[in-house]
């Protein structure tokens, strides 16, 4: 293209039928040419990226940008099975180009320190300040720390949390590979609400995956706060049948969570269930709505931001959208998938009101696969609806508690297939 | 001569531009945007698995231009249990009749 310059090129767009805009192309046939607003998405996972590009395929009269610090996006489902040396970090990679040329959304990589809601302006690390008329916030989640003696973001450098993607999986991965056989390994889960708690026993299973076949002498504890359920009752069967007497789950309900971390001694403590004592140890810390949530006043006492959940608009703050984890939608799941549905309905909603008209009754769908092994999986599903205001489920629930071997291979077929799906569907892939 | 293969070199870019523009613009036809409404939203709760377009992903079928009947026969099916399923069934159990035609009628209007 060196011989042609840009005016040219614009030119032969244009005789193509595209026109080209400051922030990228405008789409053919813009389909609700009305609002021309400004939208700013904070945050590129699951929730964020779907936004945007939601945002830019519903009415591609919007100008639509992405903040997000990171240049690839490493996703926590699958994670567990780099864990298990199943798949390798480049599996969970992803980047923007998708949403950047395919859905025109434009993308900047920065972080936002503080939001004015006022007026309607955010400020960011860069020093940049960015007007917009609507903001869509979903920054996931962020850790604890003060609630566990001896917990820190330095010392998850020797108790990973791995519960967000990258260097800590990594780290964790490392840890497993490095142990003796006969080593204990410690899983530990905060009380609810967390990110993803099916993916704990995603974990458990995984790891225990890894060791039976490497070291097989290892075993696995397993401190959890949410006490039993259902779906824990699939997993502990599915544990008996694949890991026989290696994954040992303590209940670390009622008042059982951890409340002390020892680095030195490689030891936890909790209230009621004493000290324990790990070859590795995955400490993983209460968790609540991402800081940049939390400092602009979009989160209530409990951590997490309330929002109506038709267009998921914060009840605190005007003009400001909460999707993803650090949104309270019960009862939906803090999950990817729930993450992914609520970036669409928001970004409908948006279009809706921007340019008039009324927001139609849906399905609100979430769902998450667990793997026990690459070829033993079963799901949750859930199906909600708007009813008077809240979210209701509708449908959904747990696969066959009895099922054959080859439902099971069925679904982990199903679980990678929902894996490709919904990255695409997020990060504008085609 | 310098000048004349300028030239030449000139006319094949833009021969080639115009051809990733028509490219651009066939891909760009495949996200083109539409406005959203009840169905549009349901339809697209459905990519999260079955990919863009409806497309497929890996083992999880494809919806996107077939015929109208296979896609009702199905969904009915999951919806009263009378078709076996891993996952949509639990799906299928949330959609009322409405819904179910007109989404057969969204993925059976979409190029296969
Ligand atoms: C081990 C594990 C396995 C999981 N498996 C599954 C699964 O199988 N299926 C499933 O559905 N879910 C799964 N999940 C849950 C899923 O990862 C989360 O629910 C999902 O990532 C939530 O999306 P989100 O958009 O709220 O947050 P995230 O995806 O975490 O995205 C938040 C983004 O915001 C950015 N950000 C934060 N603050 C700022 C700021 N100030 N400025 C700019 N950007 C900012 C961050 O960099 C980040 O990229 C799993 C989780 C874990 C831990």
């Amino acid at each position: 293209m060196n011989q042609i310059d840009r005016r040219t090129f614009i030119k032969l767009l244009g005789a193509a039928g595209i026109i080209s805009s400051a922030n990228g192309f405008v789409f053919p046939g813009s389909a609700m040419a009305k609002s021309k607003a400004r939208v700013v998405v904070v945050g590129g996972g699951f929730g964020g990226a779907t936004c945007a590009n939601y945002l830019r395929q519903y009415d591609s009269s919007l100008n639509v940008t992405l903040i997000e610090p990171n240049v690839q996006f490493i996703t926590c489902p699958f994670s567990n099975t780099v864990l298990a040396g199943m798949k390798s970090i480049n599996f969970i990679t992803h980047n923007y180009d998708g949403l950047r040329k395919n859905h025109g959304v434009n993308i900047m990589h920065d972080t936002v320190i503080s939001i004015d809601a006022s007026a309607k302006k955010i400020k960011l690390k860069s020093g940049k300040t960015l007007a917009y008329d609507r903001l869509v916030v979903s920054p996931g989640i962020s850790f604890n720390w003060h609630e566990i003696k001896g917990a820190s973001a330095e010392n998850s450098k020797i108790m990973p949390h791995a519960w967000k993607a990258g260097a800590q999986t990594l780290l964790l991965r490392k840890q497993l590979e490095a142990m003796k056989d006969g080593g204990n390994v410690i899983i530990a889960a905060p009380r609810k609400p967390f990110r993803a708690p099916p993916a704990l026993y995603e974990r458990a299973s995984l790891i225990a995956h890894y060791l039976k076949k490497t070291k097989p002498s290892s075993k696995i504890l397993l401190i959890d706060s949410s006490g039993d359920s259902e779906e824990l009752a699939m997993f502990r069967k599915g544990w008996e049948k694949l890991y026989k007497g290696m994954i040992e789950w303590v209940d670390g309900s009622e008042q059982g969570e951890i409340v002390s971390a020892d680095t030195k001694a490689l030891s936890l403590t909790g209230r009621t269930i004493g000290t324990l004592k790990g070859d590795v140890v995955n400490l993983i810390p209460p968790q609540h709505a991402g800081k940049i949530a939390r400092v602009t006043g979009l989160a209530d006492e409990s951590g997490w931001c309330p929002v109506n959940p038709q267009n998921f608009a914060s009840t605190l703050q005007k003009n400001i959208h909460v999707i993803g984890d650090a949104c309270i939608a019960d009862p939906m799941q803090k999950t990817g998938h729930s993450a992914n549905t609520q970036g669409k309905i928001c970004a409908a909603a948006i279009v809706i009101e921007l340019n008039g008209g009324t927001i139609p009754d849906v399905t609100y769908n979430t769902g998450i696969y667990s793997l026990l092994n690459p070829k033993y999986a079963f799901s949750s599903a859930g199906v909600y609806r708007l009813k008077n205001g809240k979210l209701k489920q509708v449908a959904g629930g747990l696969s066959a508690k009895k099922a054959s071997r080859k439902t099971r291979l069925k679904e982990a077929r199903f679980a990678s297939g929902w894996y490709k799906g919904i990255t695409m569907d997020t990060f504008g892939k085609t | 001569m310098m000048k004349q293969k300028k030239c030449m070199t000139r006319n094949v870019s833009v021969h080639l531009l115009t051809i990733s523009a028509v490219t651009l613009l066939l891909s760009i036809n495949t996200v083109m945007a539409a406005a959203p409404n009840k169905i549009k939203m349901m339809a697209d709760a459905c990519l999260t698995c079955h990919g863009p377009n409806g497309s497929g992903s890996g083992k999880i079928p494809e919806l996107k231009g077939l015929e109208k009947s296979d896609i009702t026969e199905s969904l009915f099916g999951f919806k009263s249990g009378d078709e076996k399923s891993t996952i949509m069934g639990r799906y299928a159990k949330a959609l009322s009749d409405d819904e179910i035609n007109l989404l057969a009628e969204y993925f059976s209007a979409l190029d296969k």
